[in-house]
C-alpha cells in the first residue's frame, strides 16, 4: 500500500521538502505522561534553498530530522501531519519508496563522524558499498572519486585504503559527506555536523557545503544549536523550542532581532558563549 | 565542604612518552603556569594536546622529559601522597552522562571522591550530597534518581558537584560544555565562574569556544602540535593574537560568527 504520489519525472518539484502540522507524541509510563516532541511544526525548504532547524537541546530537532529522513519509529510514537520529501509522504512511505528516496535523493551528514563508518572495514570500500546500493558496480570507482574531491578529499588510492581510525576527525567528516553526495542529491540533511570539530574544521565545513550547494544546487536541512554556522549557511532559520515554532525568518531577522521569549534566550546565549553579534576580535573584518 | 587553599599549576619542558607519530610526542617540550586562584583557558585544535594535558596534570599520562606540580605536589606524586593529591584535584570531565554510574543513584556517583579519598561513611555521603546538589543548581530530590535518568545540563552540574565535594584547590574541566546548547553553556559556565569564586579554587578550563574564552577566563594558554604557542591575558590574546596559529583560530571563530548580524549566502 502506498499513501505517496511521487512528483512525475520531468516536473521540477518546486519544493524539496515540506512539513505541515508535524505532530509527534510518545507515549508515557504512565497514563497522562505523554511526551510531544514536537508540537505541530510547519516548515518548507525550496528547491536549492537552505534552511537551519536550531534550538536546545530538547527542542525537537532530532526528532523532525528522524522524520525527514523517515526514521521515526512508528510503533512506539503518534505521529500526525505530512511531512512531503520530493513529494514523497515519508511518514507513509513503503520501506521500498524510503530505500528510493534515502542515499540516493537525500544525503545525510550526522555528528558523530566516528560512528559513521565501520571501523573495521576501508573507508574506501565502504563508500563503494554506499555507491553500488543504488548504482551498477561498473559506475562505482569512478564516482567515489568525484565525491572525494567534491569533499575536499585527494582521493589517492593510499587514502581508499585507510580504516576510520587512521584518518582524523577532520577527514572523517568529509568522507561522511563524500558518502552523503555520492548519488547527487537534491536534498542534504545535516544533523550538528560541527559539534565534534574545532573552530578551524567548522569553518573549513561550512565553506565545504556552501560550495557544494552552488556547484550541485542542492538543497539543505541543517539542524544545529550552532547559530554561527546556521548563519552562515542557511536562507532561512527556524527556533525551536518545546517542539513549537519560536521564530522563523530569514538568519539575518531572527540572530539579528529575536523575538522576545525562547529564542531571544538562544540568541543572547550564543552571543555569551559564541562571540556572534559581539565585537569583532582584530585581524577579522 | 571545607575548601583547600587555591593551588597554581607550573608545567615545565613536558614530553609525553605516548606520541602521535614515531618520533613525535603528543606534548614535545609544553610550558604552562597558572596562577593559584585565576581562571585559565585552554585553547587549540583538534589535536593539540588539550587533553592529553589534562591527563598528564592528573598524573594518567606519564611524561619521559620535563616538571609537573600542582601546588606542592609533584605530579604524579608518589603512593604516600596520591589521596591528599586527589582530593586537591577536581575533574569535570567532556562526557558527563557517560561519566556518572547510569543504574547508581546520583547521591553515590557524586559523593565517589568523599568515600574512596576521604574515607567518608555511607550515611555521611549521603548527607553530604544533599548538601552539595543545591550548590550547583540541582534539586536535592534528584539524589535517589539513577545517573541515565538526568539530561546532559544535569548530569554536567552533577559532574561538577562531584568535582568539588572534597574542597579541592585546583578543578579541570575538559571541554565541560562542548555538548550543551548555548543556554545550557552558559548557564554552567555561569555555574563554574560562581562554585569558583564560592571556593577560590583555581580554574582550568579546556574550551572549545574562543568566546568562552574571553568571556569567563582571566588568562588563555594556546596549544599547537603539543606546545604552548602563545599565553598572556584572555582579552589581549584573543582580541590581539601574536602568534600565527592563534591568529588562525580567532579569525576561523570570528568568521562564524559575525559581529552584528550574517554574512550573505555564498
Amino acid at each position: 500500500m502506498s499513501g505517496s504520489s511521487p512528483t512525475p519525472p520531468g516536473r521540477t518539484a518546486p519544493t524539496s521538502l515540506s512539513i505541515e502540522g508535524l505532530r509527534v507524541v510518545w507515549p508515557g509510563r504512565d497514563e497522562g505522561a505523554d511526551v510531544a516532541a514536537l508540537g505541530g511544526v510547519s516548515l518548507t525548504v525550496p528547491a536549492g534553498g537552505a534552511v537551519a532547524v536550531a534550538g536546545e537541546s530538547g527542542s525537537g530537532k532530532s526528532t523532525l530530522v528522524a522524520c525527514v529522513l523517515g526514521l521515526l519509529d512508528r510503533r512506539r510514537a503518534r505521529v500526525e501531519g505530512r511531512v512531503e520529501v520530493f513529494g514523497t509522504d515519508v511518514l507513509r512511505a513503503s520501506d521500498r519508496e524510503l530505500a528510493a528516496l534515502r542515499g540516493r535523493r537525500v544525503g545525510y551528514v550526522g555528528q558523530l563522524f566516528h560512528a559513521a563508518f565501520d571501523p573495521l572495514f576501508t573507508v574506501g570500500s565502504q563508500l563503494a558499498e554506499a555507491h553500488r546500493a543504488h548504482a551498477p558496480a561498473a559506475a562505482t570507482d569512478g564516482a567515489v572519486a568525484e565525491a572525494l574531491r567534491l569533499a575536499g578529499l585527494d582521493a589517492g588510492p593510499d587514502l581508499l585504503r585507510l580504516r576510520p581510525h587512521e584518518m582524523s576527525g577532520g577527514m572523517l567528516q568529509r568522507a561522511q559527506v563524500a558518502a552523503a553526495i555520492l548519488h547527487r542529491p537534491d536534498l542534504l540533511v545535516l544533523d550538528e555536523p560541527t559539534a565534534a570539530l574545532d573552530a578551524l574544521r567548522r569553518r573549513e565545513f561550512a565553506t565545504l557545503v556552501a560550495e557544494l550547494r552552488a556547484r550541485t544546487g542542492a538543497a539543505v536541512l541543517l539542524a544545529t544549536h550552532d547559530l554561527g554556522l546556521a548563519a552562515r549557511l542557511a536562507d532561512r532559520v527556524v527556533v525551536l523550542h518545546r517542539g513549537r515554532v519560536a521564530a522563523a525568518g530569514t538568519a539575518a531577522e531572527v540572530l539579528g532581532s529575536p523575538p522576545d521569549g525562547q529564542a531571544r534566550a538562544l540568541v543572547e546565549a550564543w552571543r555569551r558563549t559564541a562571540g556572534g553579534g559581539g565585537e569583532a576580535p582584530g585581524g577579522a573584518a | 565542604m571545607s575548601g583547600r587553599e587555591a593551588v597554581g599549576v607550573e608545567v615545565r619542558g613536558a614530553v609525553t612518552a605516548i606520541e602521535r607519530a614515531p618520533g613525535v610526542p603528543v606534548l614535545a617540550g609544553l610550558d604552562l603556569s597558572v596562577r593559584p586562584g585565576s581562571c585559565h583557558g585552554i585553547v587549540g585544535g583538534s589535536g593539540s594536546g588539550k587533553t592529553t594535558l589534562l591527563r598528564v596534570l592528573l598524573g594518567r599520562v606519564t611524561i619521559r622529559a620535563g616538571s609537573v606540580t600542582i601546588g606542592r605536589h609533584a605530579v604524579p606524586p608518589p603512593p604516600p601522597a596520591r589521596l591528599e593529591f586527589a582530593r586537591t584535584v577536581g575533574l569535570v570531565p567532556q562526557d558527563a552522562v557517560g561519566s556518572l554510574d547510569p543504574v547508581g543513584p546520583i547521591w553515590w556517583s557524586v559523593t565517589e571522591g568523599l568515600r574512596i579519598q576521604a574515607g567518608v561513611s555511607r550515611a555521611e555521603a549521603r548527607a553530604a550530597a544533599t548538601a552539595l546538589l543545591p550548590r550547583v543548581g540541582l534539586d536535592p530530590a534528584l539524589a535517589d534518581r539513577r545517573g541515565g535518568e538526568l539530561s546532559g545540563g544535569q548530569a554536567q552540574r552533577a559532574c561538577l558537584a562531584r568535582a568539588i565535594a572534597t574542597g579541592p584547590g585546583l578543578i579541570l574541566a575538559d571541554e565541560p560544555t562542548s555538548a550543551l546548547d548555548p543556554v545550557l553553556e552558559a548557564s554552567v559556565l555561569d555555574l563554574l565562574a560562581r562554585v569558583r569564586a564560592e571556593t577560590g579554587a583555581t580554574l582550568l578550563i579546556v574550551a572549545h569556544s574562543l568566546a568562552v574564552v574571553r568571556t569567563w577566563c582571566d588568562d588563555v594558554t594556546v596549544l599547537h602540535l603539543g606546545r604552548a604557542v602563545e599565553r598572556g591575558p584572555a582579552t589581549r590574546v584573543l582580541s590581539a593574537p601574536i602568534h600565527e596559529h592563534t591568529r588562525a583560530l580567532v579569525e576561523a571563530s570570528a568568521d562564524l560568527n559575525p559581529g552584528g548580524g550574517p554574512p550573505a549566502n555564498p
